[in-house]
């Protein structure tokens, strides 16, 4: 199978890579560049721990081909943080409200939910279960997650 | 093939085409061993579980020639258009077109909506996509494109079979057309699912033309009803002309039920899905009636 040369701008820093058609852009992200802070979890669109924003848009990792997006900026969670370290405030919100408790599902909730900020800075406890419905968590009952997202609603 | 989430494990050669024409082309050399991607949040899934194994992927997706949605006595879509955008279109004076907003934002998942594309919902050609009855209701049309030419016909006839369509292998979608509706139009859509942006389990779209208490015409539409989405042509009929009453919507919503092929295997017993079927319909044709008549 021929290798495809492309580009990924990611969180800033520019990634020339050589993959496979098949590749998916979580694994690339993963085992390629080194960021394992995107999780793989069903691998079949329901969870939405992959989550990871293309071009400003959150999309799920395990379902994009990377060659699909070659060109594209990505963020993933390691990208919100400042250099310094000082964190963003949804993931300070997150420690805040005890929105963690396994953490697989909190890099793919705090980027769905900053994607909510960003579009509607003040949004309602209902307009934010409803944006985050595409990504599942198992242990908390999305209430502490609910409370961190509804703590950045301006 | 043994499932594995983690990778597709099939190996295939890829293009992105940036025009119709150069996807006309690859699609003419490689359509019968070839899958087009667009979102891919159907196609990814079912190469992985083994469903699909392509020996050539046509990535549709930089295509703007595909993203459009304009006009005016007829509304075209481009099927490249991704879910959100359609679904954005209609949020401001959405009232004729309630029923296929509805059925988009039903789907849920942010994400998903981002990735998948109208195109696609259709040409996977699920019995299941959320946005083939509301399409259905206001006689959509699909525009198919190959390089010997161009064919226009209505959504009904498009789907074949479970998950088959009536598409050749070197014709891509470009199109979905809506008819302007008339004066007095709404539409709604109605779901049941096991959970919130989850698969149907069966899907209910009505449209009607409301005048006063008179029904001048209603269009049902239903998903996960049948081997593939379909009319309910007889329970329509028996609204066209007639006084609305509660005492009709009964009567017809067991039409609808009757109407149904629903599937007798999987996790939803058929009468259960006749019964959903009913109460969809129903629900749906209120607010639909309710919304035609600016409230009442």
């Amino acid at each position: 199978m021929k290798k495809y040369t492309i580009h990924l701008t990611v969180n800033g820093e520019k990634h020339t890579l050589e993959v496979y058609p098949n590749a998916l852009l979580l694994n690339v992200i993963r085992e390629d560049i080194g960021l394992t802070g995107t999780k793989y979890a069903c691998g079949t669109g329901q969870c939405g721990a992959c989550t990871v924003e293309v071009n400003g848009e959150p999309v799920l990792g395990c379902m994009t081909l990377a060659v699909a997006v070659d060109g594209a900026e990505i963020k993933t969670i390691e990208g919100l943080a400042q250099p310094d370290g000082t964190l963003d405030p949804l993931q300070e919100a997150f420690l805040d409200t005890n929105a963690v408790q396994c953490g697989f599902c909190t890099s793919g909730m705090i980027l769905i939910g900053k994607d909510l900020l960003n579009k509607n800075p003040s949004p309602s406890e209902s307009e934010i279960r409803n944006h985050i419905k595409g990504n599942l968590c198992r242990c908390t009952g999305y209430n502490g997650i609910t409370r961190a997202i509804l703590k950045c609603s301006k | 093939m043994e499932m594995n989430t983690r990778i597709i494990s099939h190996e295939f050669e890829y293009f992105a085409p940036n025009s119709i024409q150069e996807t006309l082309i690859l699609l003419d050399q490689h359509g019968s061993e070839a899958k087009i991607i667009a979102g891919g949040t159907d196609l990814v899934s079912q190469m992985k579980m083994g469903k699909h194994t392509p020996a050539y992927i046509i990535d549709i997706k930089r295509i703007k020639e595909l993203q459009y949605i304009a006009g005016d006595m007829v509304l075209k879509i481009g099927a490249g258009n991704n879910l959100r955008g359609v679904m954005n279109f209609f949020l401001p004076a959405s009232v004729p077109y309630a029923g296929l907003y509805e059925s988009i934002r039903s789907i849920g998942k942010t994400q998903v909506l981002n990735m998948a594309t109208i195109g696609g919902n259709l040409c996977n050609g699920s019995p299941k996509a959320d946005t083939a009855p509301p399409l259905l209701t206001y006689d959509a049309r699909i525009k198919l494109v190959s390089l010997k030419g161009e064919r226009i016909l209505a959504l009904k006839d498009f789907h074949s079979g479970p998950n088959r369509t009536i598409m050749e292998a070197n014709e891509l979608m470009t199109e979905i057309q809506l008819d302007k509706l008339p004066k007095g139009t709404s539409s709604a859509f109605e779901k049941k699912a096991r959970v919130g942006a989850d698969i149907s389990k069966i899907t209910c779209a009505v449209t009607v033309v409301r005048d006063g208490d008179v029904c001048r015409s209603c269009r049902i539409a239903l998903g996960a009803a049948a081997p593939v989405p379909m009319r309910a042509f007889q329970a329509e009929s028996m609204l066209t002309g007639k006084i609305m009453n509660d005492a009709l919507t009964e009567e017809t919503s067991q039409q609808v039920a009757q109407e149904i092929n629903p599937p007798t295997v999987g996790r939803t017993h058929p009468e259960y899905r006749r019964h959903l079927a009913a109460v969809m319909f129903k629900d749906g044709f209120r607010r639909a009636w309710q919304q035609a008549g600016g409230g009442k």
